[in-house]
C-alpha cells in the first residue's frame, strides 16, 4: 500500500509555477502529478521523484514559456516609439549638442580603440614564428637590463650545441658585409640592399620560414647558394623564374638563386631579404675566423632548445661550460644568457636592429586614451544634465500620466545608448579612414583594422555600453528626482545637487587637460635639450659620405683628396662611426691586465679627431696626424675602467696582445650613443689606410645645398658607376630619439584633441547657463552693470574650479614627469616658470570663452529678453 | 486547406486524440501512444504540440471534472475541431492516392 501524503519535491513545482504561464499550468501540473502517482506504483520514490523533476524540466521550453502572458505588449511598443519619437526630436532640436556629444564621444572611443590596436600590434611582435616559446638568443653582458650586447662570436654557437643536449638547433647571422649596405646586381637591375645576410641553413628551421621556391633542407646547403624574400624576388626578376640564376653583390661575389621565401612579417625583430651560407664567413669578410676569434662578438645567435626545457638551466650550463681556447686557457662564458624571442622587441640591448618597443609608454598611451574619454564622457554627462532643464516638462508630464521610476530611467539610458551607439560607429568610420594612417605613418607601423576581431568588437560594445548605463543612469536620476509639480509649473531651477557633481566632473576635466598641457610642453623641452646638447664631439656641418662597398673603400683616400679641394669643406676624415652605432665590441689588451674586457671601437683615419672636434687631453694632434701605424685614442671613462691617471705611451691594443703599441692620446668623454645611456669606455682606433665604411665631411657652414651637390659631382668623378649617398650627422642622431619624437608628437596631438574637447565642453555650458540667465543678465544690464562684471560672473565658477584642478593637477604631474625624465641619463629641470606658463594659459582659455560669451550676451538688447514672458 | 501542412507527431497526437475522444488530454495521449504505437513520448512534446494545435485552430481544449487523482486539478481535455477533422481526412485521402499508385510495392 501506498501512503497519500507522498508528494513530489515541491522546489521543482514551485520553480515551475514561476516561470510557466499561468493559462497552462493547472493541465501541466495535473498531468505532472498523475504521471508522478502512475511512476510511483511502477517504482522506487526515488526514481519517481527524479522522473517527476525530469519531466519539469522537459516543460522549460520555447513552446511553453512563450506562451506568457503578454496583453501589454502593444502597449509597451507604442511606448517606446514614444520614447523614441521624443528622444530623436530633443536631440534635432539641438543639433550643436547632439553633434558635439556624438564628436566628442567618438573620439573618445576612437582613441580607446587605437590604443588597442596600438597595443595589439606591438604585443604581436615576433608572434609569427611557430617556435616562439622555443627560440631564444645568445646575448652577452646585462640580459634583462636591458644594457646586454646581443652578439656573441662566431664558435660559440657550435661549441655549445655540443655541450648542451637541450639546444636542438642554432644559427648564426651577420651582414654579408661589415657595412649593412651592399649593392646587388642581376643583368643591369641594381640595388642598395642592407638586409643581406650570411646564416646557418638551419636558420630557415628557427624563424619558422616558408620556402615558396626551393626546399628548407637544401636551399642553403651551397656556399655559393642565395635564397631571397619573394618581393626581392619580383623586384630583381620580375616575372621571370628566379631559381638557378646570378646575382652578384658588390661587384665582387656571385651567388645562384636557390629559393624564394614568403616575406618576413613588418612586425618581426628581425627582417632579411637575402640570405647566403655562414660558412662564406671567412671568404666575404678577411680577418674573420669561424673556429677562432673567440674574442669576436659580432654575430647574431639563435638557438632553438628542445620543447618544454628550461630555459634558465639552460643558460645555467652555457655559464658553466668550459671552452678551451689553446694555451690552456679557458674562454670565460659566464658572461653569456640567452633571451626568448617573445622578449626582444621590448629590451632596448645594444646592437638591435630595430628600436627597442619601451613597455613604458603603453602606459603613457593608454592613460592619455582614458582621459580623452573620459574628457568626452564628462562633456557628455555635463551637456546632458545642462541641456535636461528643457526635458523637465516632459518628464513631469510623464510621471504625471503615471511613468514608472524604471520606464524613465530605460528612456535615458536608452537615448544615451543612442549617441554613444552614433558615436561608436564615427569612431570607426574615423578611425579606419582618418587615424589608423595617421598613426602607421607616426609609429613606423602596419596596424589594420579588422572588424571581425572579436575581442576589439567587444572592447568598442563594452565601451558603448559602459558609456549609455553610467551616463544616462546618472541623468535619468537627476531629472527624476525633480518634482513633477514643480517642473510643471515652470520652475527651471535644477537645484544644487547636480550642480556639485557637475563641479567634480568639470573640475576633473580640467584637471586632466592641466596634466596633459604640462606634459607635452615639459616632452617638448626634453627633446630639444637632447637635441642641443653637448655631445663632446660636433655633429652639425657634417655630412657622412657612404663608402659602400670595397671599390668605393679602396679609392677612399682618392676620394678624401677630391672633398678637400672644394672650397667651404673645412676636414675630410675616414671612418667607421655611426651615430648610436659603434658595433664593434671587442675584448681588449692593455699591459697589466688582471682580467679581459670589452670596449666599444670605432675606426677611423688620423683626421677624425679633428674633424668631429673632440678635445684631446693627453697626446697631440700633430703626432697623431703623422703616425702612419695603428693608433688608439681612448676615452676618459675607458681611462677609469682600467684605473689609470694618465694613459699616454701606456702599451694597449684591441687585436691581442701581440699587436700592442704605445697610446697616443686620450679624449674627452663623448656621447657616441644616445643620451639614454652614460658614456660608455670606447677606444678610437685610428688607421691611416681609409678602409672605412664612410667619409665624414666638415662643412663650413656656407651654402650647404651647393657643397652637397660639389660633392656629388665629386664622388661620380671618382665612382662612376656608384650612386652618392650620403647623410648628415646631425640628423642621425635625432634618429637616436625617434620613440621620444613619437611621444612627443602623439602626447602633442592627443592634448590639442584633449583641450579642444574641453574647450568645446566648457563653450556649451556656458551657453546653457546664458540662457539659463538670460533674464538676469539683462536686468543687471538695465541696472548699469560693466562688461567685466559680467565676465567675472559668467567665469566664477570655472575659474574656482581651475585653481582647484591646478592644486591637484601640478604634483601629479611633477611626479610622473620626473619619472619619465628618469630615463634619460642627461635631463632637464622642472622648472617653475614653465608650470606657471602653463597655468597661465588654462586661466586664459577659460576667460578667452567667457569673454566670447559675455560678448554675445552682450549684444542682446535687454528689452528683448525682458518682453519675452 | 492548401498550406495547411501536418507533421508526423502532429497527426499521431491528433489521431491518439480522436481515439480517445472525451478522455483525451496530456498523459492520457502519452500512455495511448505507447500502448498503440511502442513509442515513448515525453509529456511536454504532446504538450507543446497540442497548444500549437490549438493555435491553428486544429483541436480546442475545454477543463473536464477534478479528480482526487491530480490533486484536485482540472484535465484539460483536447477535442478535434471540425476543420481539425477535415485535414486529417484530407492527408490520408492524399496518402491513400499515393499508396495507390503503387500497389506492386514490396520490401525489396
Amino acid at each position: 500500500m501506498k501512503k497519500r501524503s507522498e508528494s513530489p519535491p515541491k522546489w521543482a513545482l514551485r520553480l515551475f509555477k514561476s516561470l510557466c504561464p499561468e493559462q497552462l499550468q493547472e493541465g501541466i501540473i495535473g498531468d505532472l502529478l498523475e504521471q508522478y502517482e502512475f511512476n510511483l506504483q511502477a517504482k522506487s520514490r526515488f526514481k519517481a521523484n527524479g522522473l517527476f523533476i525530469y519531466n519539469t524540466f522537459r516543460f522549460l521550453r520555447y513552446g511553453i514559456l512563450k506562451r506568457k502572458d503578454t496583453r501589454h505588449k502593444s502597449n509597451i511598443t507604442a511606448m517606446f516609439r514614444n520614447y523614441f519619437l521624443t528622444s530623436v526630436r530633443a536631440l534635432l532640436k539641438q543639433k550643436f549638442y547632439f553633434f558635439l556629444n556624438v564628436f566628442g564621444l567618438s573620439i573618445g572611443i576612437a582613441a580607446c580603440l587605437l590604443c588597442y590596436l596600438h597595443i595589439n600590434y606591438e604585443l604581436s611582435y615576433d608572434q609569427y614564428n611557430t617556435k616562439v616559446d622555443q627560440v631564444h638568443r645568445l646575448i652577452t653582458g646585462d640580459v634583462k637590463g636591458g644594457n646586454g650586447w646581443v652578439k656573441v662570436s662566431a664558435p660559440m654557437p657550435p661549441t655549445l650545441k655540443r655541450n648542451i643536449p637541450e639546444i636542438e638547433r642554432y644559427t648564426r647571422l651577420t651582414n654579408i658585409t661589415r657595412d649593412p649596405q651592399v649593392t646587388v646586381e642581376y643583368n643591369n637591375t641594381i640595388f642598395s640592399e642592407s638586409k643581406f645576410f650570411l646564416a646557418d641553413p638551419d636558420i630557415l628551421e628557427i624563424f619558422s620560414i616558408n620556402m615558396i621556391r626551393g626546399e628548407k633542407s637544401s636551399a642553403l646547403a651551397g656556399l655559393n647558394n642565395v635564397i631571397l624574400s619573394a618581393s626581392s624576388a619580383k623586384k630583381y626578376f620580375g616575372n621571370e623564374d628566379p631559381m638557378g640564376k646570378t646575382i652578384r653583390v658588390d661587384d665582387q661575389h656571385d651567388f645562384l638563386v636557390s629559393g624564394v621565401f614568403e616575406d618576413i612579417p613588418f612586425n618581426a625583430h628581425f627582417e632579411f631579404d637575402f640570405l647566403s651560407s655562414f660558412l662564406n664567413l671567412e671568404t666575404i669578410l678577411p680577418g674573420t675566423s669561424l673556429t677562432a676569434n673567440w674574442g669576436q662578438f659580432n654575430y647574431f645567435a639563435y638557438l632553438e632548445l628542445a620543447k618544454g626545457s628550461d630555459p634558465a638551466s639552460v643558460q645555467a650550463k652555457i655559464q658553466s661550460t668550459e671552452v678551451n681556447i689553446g694555451d690552456n686557457r679557458n674562454f670565460d662564458l659566464s658572461q653569456i644568457g640567452i633571451q626568448p624571442l617573445s622578449e626582444i622587441h621590448f629590451v632596448d640591448n645594444r646592437g638591435n636592429l630595430k628600436q627597442a618597443y619601451n613597455f613604458k609608454y603603453i602606459y603613457i598611451y593608454g592613460a592619455i586614451a582614458l582621459a580623452i574619454l573620459f574628457i568626452s564622457f564628462i562633456n557628455f554627462v555635463n551637456l546632458s544634465i545642462a541641456g535636461s532643464t528643457k526635458r523637465l516638462k516632459e518628464v513631469g508630464i510623464r510621471k504625471v500620466v503615471g511613468a514608472s521610476r524604471g520606464q524613465l530611467i530605460i528612456q535615458f539610458i536608452a537615448e544615451s545608448f543612442l549617441i554613444a551607439f552614433f558615436a561608436s560607429v564615427a569612431s570607426i568610420l574615423l578611425s579606419s579612414y582618418l587615424f589608423i594612417p595617421a598613426v602607421n605613418d607616426l609609429m613606423n607601423s602596419q596596424i589594420t583594422l579588422n572588424l571581425t576581431d572579436p575581442f576589439m568588437l567587444s572592447v568598442v560594445a563594452s565601451l558603448v555600453l559602459l558609456i549609455a548605463l553610467s551616463s544616462g543612469s546618472y541623468i535619468a536620476f537627476f531629472i527624476i528626482s525633480s518634482q513633477p509639480i514643480s517642473a510643471l509649473k515652470g520652475g527651471l531651477k535644477t537645484g544644487n545637487k547636480g550642480n556639485t557633481f557637475k563641479n567634480i566632473l568639470l573640475g576633473l576635466q580640467f584637471c586632466i587637460s592641466t596634466v596633459l598641457i604640462l606634459s607635452s610642453i615639459f616632452i617638448y623641452k626634453q627633446l630639444n635639450f637632447l637635441g642641443n646638447k653637448d655631445l663632446g664631439m660636433s655633429k652639425d656641418q657634417i655630412v657622412n659620405v657612404a663608402l659602400s662597398n670595397t671599390t668605393a673603400q679602396e679609392n677612399g683616400d682618392l676620394l678624401a683628396s677630391r672633398f678637400e679641394q672644394i672650397s667651404g669643406v673645412k676636414n675630410v676624415s675616414a671612418t667607421d662611426f655611426r651615430p648610436g652605432g659603434a658595433n664593434w665590441n671587442q675584448t681588449v689588451w692593455w699591459e697589466g691586465q688582471q682580467e679581459p674586457i670589452s670596449m666599444f671601437l670605432i675606426g677611423a683615419d688620423e683626421n677624425f679627431v679633428e674633424t668631429v672636434d673632440m678635445e684631446l687631453i693627453e697626446g697631440d694632434l700633430a703626432s697623431i696626424r703623422s703616425n702612419q701605424n695603428t693608433q688608439y685614442i681612448l676615452n676618459e671613462a675607458a681611462l677609469k675602467q682600467i684605473g689609470w691617471e694618465s694613459a699616454l705611451g701606456k702599451s694597449f691594443s684591441a687585436f691581442g696582445q701581440a699587436s700592442a703599441v704605445p697610446i697616443s692620446g686620450v679624449v674627452k668623454n663623448y656621447n657616441f650613443r644616445s643620451l639614454h645611456h652614460n658614456v660608455d669606455p670606447c677606444v678610437l682606433v685610428i688607421r691611416a689606410n681609409r678602409n672605412h665604411n664612410q667619409l665624414a665631411v666638415k662643412l663650413d657652414g656656407s651654402n650647404v645645398p651647393a657643397l652637397i651637390s660639389s660633392l656629388g659631382a665629386a664622388y661620380s668623378e671618382v665612382l662612376p658607376e656608384m650612386q652618392f649617398e650620403f647623410s648628415f650627422m646631425d640628423q642621425s642622431f635625432a634618429k637616436l630619439y625617434e620613440a621620444e619624437t613619437r611621444t612627443s608628437k602623439i602626447v602633442g596631438v592627443l592634448t590639442f584633441v584633449a583641450i579642444l574637447l574641453a574647450v568645446l565642453g566648457l563653450y556649451a555650458l556656458l551657453t546653457f547657463a546664458v540662457q539659463e540667465r538670460t533674464r538676469e543678465l539683462a536686468i543687471r544690464k538695465v541696472l548699469g552693470v560693466k562688461t567685466q562684471q559680467v565676465l567675472l560672473l559668467l567665469s566664477n565658477t570655472y575659474v574656482r574650479l581651475m585653481i582647484i584642478a591646478n592644486v591637484i593637477a601640478i604634483p601629479v604631474t611633477w611626479y610622473m614627469l620626473s619619472e619619465w625624465l628618469n630615463n634619460f641619463n642627461y635631463r632637464i629641470d622642472l622648472g617653475v616658470f614653465t608650470f606657471l606658463t602653463a597655468i597661465l594659459m588654462t586661466f586664459t582659455i577659460i576667460y578667452l570663452i567667457a569673454a566670447l560669451k559675455t560678448w554675445q550676451s552682450n549684444r542682446i538688447n535687454p528689452t528683448e529678453a525682458l518682453r519675452n514672458e | 486547406m492548401k498550406g495547411n501542412y501536418l507533421g508526423e507527431f502532429e497527426e499521431l497526437v491528433m489521431l491518439t486524440c480522436a481515439i480517445l475522444k472525451d478522455e483525451a488530454y496530456g498523459i492520457n495521449i502519452v500512455q495511448e501512444i505507447k500502448a498503440r504505437m511502442d513509442r515513448s513520448v515525453n509529456l511536454s512534446a504532446v504538450h507543446v504540440t497540442l497548444y500549437r494545435l490549438e493555435d491553428k485552430g486544429f483541436v480546442r481544449s475545454f477543463y473536464g471534472g477534478a479528480t482526487s487523482q491530480r490533486g484536485g486539478r482540472r484535465k484539460r481535455i483536447f477535442q478535434l475541431t471540425s476543420l481539425g477533422v477535415k485535414l486529417l481526412q484530407q492527408v490520408n485521402e492524399k496518402r491513400q492516392n499515393l499508396w495507390d499508385q503503387l500497389p506492386e510495392l514490396k520490401p525489396l
